[in-house]
């Protein structure tokens, strides 16, 4: 077991670092300063070539802010962690001015320092496109989304067909409970993709967000077309190769859901990956497996990342693992990102433990979004504390949301409400 | 009293580029001067024009893609989406009698086809000109054309040398902290091992004319899916000098897109910001801003923004622009009254003698 644990922490490792799905939150509304479809080689090269010329001459701004954009460049393509970090640390080895304010911000918003990115983005002209979509994704990570909608209103009236735009309204209705909205902006953004002649790597990126609404609606069918689809126009992308995954389980072709899933466990083997691997694994009978993964996750887990710690203790408290870690990062994470899915982790982590009082506080304040997960964990919580009808009425809710939200879980939700039919 | 010496204007021109290039980009001869154009890949970075070691035939060079793969991607943009134009008058009234379009098409195995028409007469002012094809074939590859002479498009070592980052620091002022200086111990080579997209030509000099005055465009769709002009080059950065909107020029800032929309015919709407911007830039000088009479001189040779080649003469950057003219260093010598003389930064040493003269991709 000790050798295998070890095997799975170096199969993490020697992929290359830690990667967060999904890191940069929607593509840039600016264009400028950013390579439309990045070659990873080129990428790699011109990082050689500026790396030399920082070693050579350390003091030299442009050199450390090209370089730093580089590296932000190719965590763009990765998900690398290391990567996000590195360029953080070129891009603010200055004074921030405008021009770098942006890059930056972004980079802290992938690694989940939502205030260091509030800060930067104050040096940038306030007015810019750029600088209010950096504000509203910041506003969104730290759940403060009275402060989000009244940016993305903004946004909205000087660009009404902006696909970015469009994206974070989808991501903020689905936030404050309305998924219906959150589909239909989904749905408008990857419509105007076509007219922005978007480059692939951000066609990608809204078919995928588009997919996830859908599944998280229930319409897993449209979910497994743009799923398809993302992949289709790039494979190598884990954040749309796991959404083809979560669409096949939905739809109830559990082996190909595997296959994808382990196609993007290798391409960005984070916790959410990873966990819906072990899921996966579970459901068609593979527990050894599905363990070998959540092995993994406690590993990942060991190396503290900010960016990762939502998704990790998430991971570990829905299956019974290091839950005393898992509740220290659910309270570092409530105490930073004071959000639905902040008080969803806290209430996910407190019924693991078995103090379900406690739990049924946060459920309650987590259930104003529209995500199945969600309502089934309070459903969960609600029947633990004797309060049965509540308790389906959650289940039932997340079942209407989604039928197939959750490979193992979807099905249990549909087993308890059938027990305790009267 | 014209308190300075007639200068060569274009070199003046050449300095002033970089005053207003992005400082956390690519400022070079052209490079990121068309924020109207969506697409990088219809960034024009310079153009240049000059004899050919081939007796009887000259060059024309153009290239597009701002670092390409480090800014701008690695691949021309397609027809449809973009086109490319190098345009040549042959009578001197600054309207085109014959104009090279370029159009590419990207393969399903992730190629790129070009193609390439020649236009003459009236046909050739055209946005987008249709005429005759004189060469299909892979980007990548250098082609024959069906009159004459041979084409190339493709990825190729930027041929452009500057210390971007002195600059930044000395002439932009205020802006990098590092104390950087130009000619210093840490001078280098922005450009140096970066890439762009090139096109380049070697036709017969006879099918050109003996004085022409060159310029190039790219085309693409708006919003509404109207064609315009997206960017265009004739000497190096007029454009990025005279409608700088930065600290230093302050021009409005729309005339910049306004310039790369509009055709080198009606730039006398361009006197007044040209000259504007070289009163403010000459004063950097310890004898003063030039006299009105030079600065009137100097915008009437500026603009039209054309590059001027008599053929029969070889090139050197106010006849034509060959690939090793340094347009930095004389510009640094006339802008700062002979304070600074140079950058420090010599000519890449990665350029061919044969076609297609630009130094192979650096990989």
């Amino acid at each position: 077991m000790r050798r295998l644990i070890f095997l799975t922490i170096a199969t993490v490792l020697t992929l290359g670092g830690l990667y967060v799905a999904n890191a940069s939150f929607a593509p840039d509304l600016v264009v400028r300063f950013r390579i439309a479809n990045p070659d990873p080689v080129e990428l790699d090269r011109l990082i050689g070539v500026f790396d030399e010329r920082v070693q050579r001459d350390p003091d030299t701004t442009l050199y450390r802010s090209t370089l730093g954009r580089l590296y932000l460049d190719r965590a763009g393509l990765t998900s690398d962690l290391g990567d996000y970090d590195r360029a953080i640390e070129l891009l603010s080895s200055a004074e921030v001015t405008p021009e770098l304010a942006v890059p930056l911000a972004r980079a802290y918003l992938a690694v989940h320092s939502f205030d260091d990115a509030l800060a930067t983005i104050e040096v940038a002209p306030a007015d810019s496109v750029a600088t209010l979509t950096v504000t509203t994704d910041a506003r969104l990570g730290l759940g403060s989304f009275a402060e989000a909608e009244l940016v993305i209103t903004r946004l909205e009236r000087m660009h009404p067909s902006e696909p970015a735009i469009l994206i974070r309204r989808a991501e903020l209705a689905l936030l404050t409970g309305d998924g219906t909205r959150a589909v239909e902006a989904a749905d408008q953004a990857l419509h105007y993709t076509e007219a922005a002649r978007l480059p692939d790597a951000d066609r990608v990126f809204y078919l995928s967000a588009a997919a996830r609404h859908h599944l998280l609606a229930g319409d897993a069918r449209e979910a497994l077309g743009h799923a398809e689809e993302a992949v289709g126009l790039d494979a190598a992308n884990g954040a749309a190769q796991l959404l083809l995954a979560r669409a096949q389980a939905a739809t109830g072709d559990l082996d190909q859901a595997l296959a994808s899933a382990e196609r993007a466990a290798s391409l960005i083997p984070d916790p959410t990956t990873l966990s819906f691997l072990a899921d996966i694994s579970l459901a068609l009978g593979d527990s050894e497996t599905s363990n070998r993964h959540l092995d993994t996750i406690e590993a990942i887990a060991k190396l503290d990342q900010p960016a990762l710690r939502r998704s990790t203790a998430l991971a570990l408290a829905e299956h019974g693992r290091a839950l005393q870690l898992s509740l220290a990062m659910a309270e570092a994470e409530l105490t930073e990102r004071d959000d639905p899915y902040a008080h969803h982790l806290m209430a996910t982590v407190l019924h693991a433990l078995g103090r379900h009082l406690e739990a049924e506080t946060h459920a309650a304040l987590a259930i104003s979004i529209a995500d199945p997960s969600v309502w089934f964990r309070a459903g969960l919580i609600a029947l633990e504390n004797g309060q049965g009808n509540l308790g389906v009425e959650r289940l039932e809710a997340a079942l209407d949301l989604s039928p197939n939200f959750h490979p193992v879980h979807a099905q249990a939700a549909r087993q308890i409400i059938e027990e305790l039919a009267p | 009293m014209t308190k300075k010496p007639w200068v060569r204007p274009a070199l003046v021109v050449g300095l002033i580029l970089a005053m207003a290039a992005p400082i956390a980009g690519v400022g070079a001869a052209d490079h990121l001067d068309s924020p109207a154009a969506g697409d990088l890949q219809t960034d024009i970075n310079d153009l240049y024009a000059f004899e050919s070691p081939v007796q009887g035939h000259t060059v024309l060079a153009l290239t597009v893609a701002p670092a390409a793969g480090l800014i701008a991607g690695t691949d021309f943009a397609d027809k449809g989406v973009a086109g490319y134009q190098i345009r040549v008058d042959r009578d001197g009234d600054t309207i085109e009698d014959l104009t090279y379009q370029f159009d590419f098409t990207t393969r399903d195995d992730g190629s790129q086809l070009v193609q390439v028409r020649m236009v003459e007469g009236r046909k050739a002012t055209a946005l987008n000109p249709r005429g005759r094809v004189v060469a299909v074939g892979t980007v990548g590859e250098t082609l024959e054309l069906r009159t004459g002479g041979k084409v190339f498009t493709g990825l190729r070592s930027d041929p452009f040398f500057f210390d971007l980052a002195a600059f930044s620091n000395v002439v932009e002022g205020g802006n990098l902290t590092d104390g950087r200086q130009f000619n210093d111990a840490a001078r280098s080579d922005f450009f140096a091992e970066l890439n762009t997209l090139a096109i380049v030509l070697e036709v017969p000099t006879s099918s050109l004319g003996g004085e022409i005055a060159v310029w190039a465009t790219t085309t693409a769709p708006n919003e509404a899916g109207v064609w315009q002009q997206a960017d265009r080059i004739g000497r190096p950065a007029i454009n990025t000098v005279v409608n700088s909107s930065g600290a230093v020029v302050g021009a409005d800032p729309g005339n910049k897109a306004l310039f790369n929309a509009s055709h080198p015919k009606d730039d006398a709407q361009f006197t007044s910001p040209a000259k504007d911007a070289l009163r403010i830039l000459s004063s950097l000088s310890a004898e003063g801003s030039y006299d009105e009479a030079t600065l009137e001189a100097l915008a009437g040779i500026l603009l039209p923004d054309v590059l001027t080649y008599d053929t029969s003469q070889p090139a050197s950057y106010l006849n034509g622009r060959a690939l090793t003219d340094d347009v930095i260093d004389i510009s640094l010598s006339i802008v700062t009254g002979g304070a600074i003389t140079t950058d420090g930064i010599g000519t890449h040493t990665d350029y061919l003698a044969e076609f297609p003269y630009l130094g192979v991709p650096n990989e």
